[in-house]
């Protein structure tokens, strides 16, 4: 019997990237800063014609690999996948430079622009960080084996994904600053702080259903709900992201580009700008945000973030 | 109120930022008790580094335009209008605005088309 969770990863990463090309904002071309319509002319469409023959190619010899391995390797196949369709990106890039186009260098802000705020105030953010701290101590004092890395665990976690959500309003660049274009991009940034947040009471809850030994069908309904919301948070931010209804808004005669220049984009993938004081820069590809890794910070960030996951990994009750 | 830079201009942008502002602040788009932008902010829209904006901050505050503090930020202030020294007011005025009109000449705008423009400001000058 052929395990079914690398196949599903799989499928699900390739009907996402299949759309990539018309969810990224209308003037950014695989990481490209092109024309706004550039992406209708004879030029553009071969070349996301020969994406999507690749991605397909791909996810057809991930799909096989995944039912022909044997079950320990098989799990490994979405991460070699995803670097497959990495190279795939970074290949339609290079072909897609010829046509950049220097970037406005004219910028506009907009100084009487509202101030953002986490949504519900720093309380909502920290409160997953309370509790596990609480949830710790009193575990320490009234389980017989306290599952002390677990606890800490979590709250590193939701404390990276505190900060995360306070940089992407904090400490990342607006590329709309006026009109109802900037008005649509508080939206959009809005959404991805209320889904970065929704995730941290999602971390808070395994340690929870350990503490309290809940019964099965919570954590079933955990995993569902964990499930529900991600659909949701990715439908919204689809309609709200950069390829989404700011699309339209952004149309207003606004000058091309993300204020970012493309030779501090590689692959259009990864921003690297050390004189550039923004962490957080809109992606060129997918939704949402990246890091800029000229940045001292990002690296701390970036460090803090994987090295969890491995504790994660290491330490986590199976 | 939006305030436009050109990063491709061969003034220097904190020079730009103070301009900005200063137009902004004497034609009342920004009146006293507004808070503007903090420094990281305005300084990560504008993609320059923070000091440039601090520094443009600071000599507007020096002008008596603006209050800095560490608590309520920055602040547009109610400024009395300096009374100075009249004839060294003037001559230094005209010799900028003489420079500015040569090397305006000098980058090959036609007189006729820069006389208008002058004509335009005084006439806006005079209705404000």
């Amino acid at each position: 019997m052929p395990q079914l969770s690398p196949i599903v990863t799989v499928l699900v990463v390739t009907a996402l990237l299949h759309f990539m090309p018309s969810l990224v904002r209308p003037d950014i071309f695989f990481g490209v800063t092109v024309p706004r319509e550039f992406r209708r002319t004879v030029a553009a469409a071969p070349m996301i014609r020969a994406y999507r023959v690749i991605l397909w190619g791909l996810t057809v010899l991930a799909v096989t690999a995944a039912l022909v391995l044997p079950h320990k390797v098989a799990p490994l196949v979405p991460q070699i996948y995803i670097l497959c369709v990495l190279a795939d990106l970074a290949i339609i890039h290079r072909r897609a430079v010829p046509y950049s186009v220097k970037p406005a260098t004219v910028v506009e802000v907009d100084l009487t622009a509202p101030a953002e705020r986490l949504p519900g105030g720093p309380l909502v953010a920290l409160v997953p960080l309370l509790w596990l701290g609480g949830l710790g101590t009193w575990s320490a004092f009234h389980e017989a084996a306290p599952a002390a890395s677990l606890y800490a665990a979590a709250a590193w976690m939701c404390l990276m994904l505190a900060v995360m959500a306070w940089g992407v309003l904090h400490w990342s660049r607006r590329v709309s600053t006026s009109g109802q274009a900037a008005a649509r991009e508080r939206q959009f940034r809005r959404r991805v702080v209320a889904f970065v947040l929704a995730c941290e009471y999602f971390i808070a809850l395994p340690p929870t259903f350990h503490a309290f030994n809940v019964p099965r069908f919570a954590k079933l309904a955990w995993g569902a709900a964990l499930l529900l919301v991600i659909v949701a948070f990715v439908l919204s931010l689809v309609s709200a992201g950069q390829g989404g209804t700011r699309k339209s808004a952004a149309a207003e005669g606004a000058p091309a580009g993300d204020r970012t220049a493309d030779e501090h984009w590689h692959w259009g993938l990864f921003y690297f700008n050390p004189a550039d004081p923004a962490l957080m820069v809109e992606k060129r590809m997918g939704i949402g945000y990246t890091l800029n890794f000229g940045n001292p910070w990002a690296w701390l960030m970036l460090v803090g973030l994987l090295g969890v996951s491995l504790v994660v990994r290491t330490i986590a009750p199976r | 109120m939006p305030l436009r830079i050109d990063h491709a201009s061969d003034t220097p942008v904190y020079k730009q930022i103070v301009d900005g502002l200063r137009v902004a602040l004497v034609n009342g788009e920004l009146s006293p008790g507004d808070a503007l932008p903090a420094v990281r902010r305005l300084a990560l829209d504008l993609g320059v580094h923070f000091n440039t904006v601090a520094q443009a901050y600071r000599a507007l505050s020096a002008e008596g335009w603006l209050q800095i503090s560490a608590r309520s930020g920055v602040q547009v202030k109610q400024r009395e209008v300096p009374t100075g020294n009249k004839t060294y007011l003037d001559a230094t005025f005209r010799r900028a605005i003489e420079g500015l009109i040569a090397q305006m000449l000098a980058r090959g705008t036609r007189r006729a088309s820069l006389a208008r423009e002058l004509r335009r400001l005084a006439g806006a000058l005079e209705r404000t």
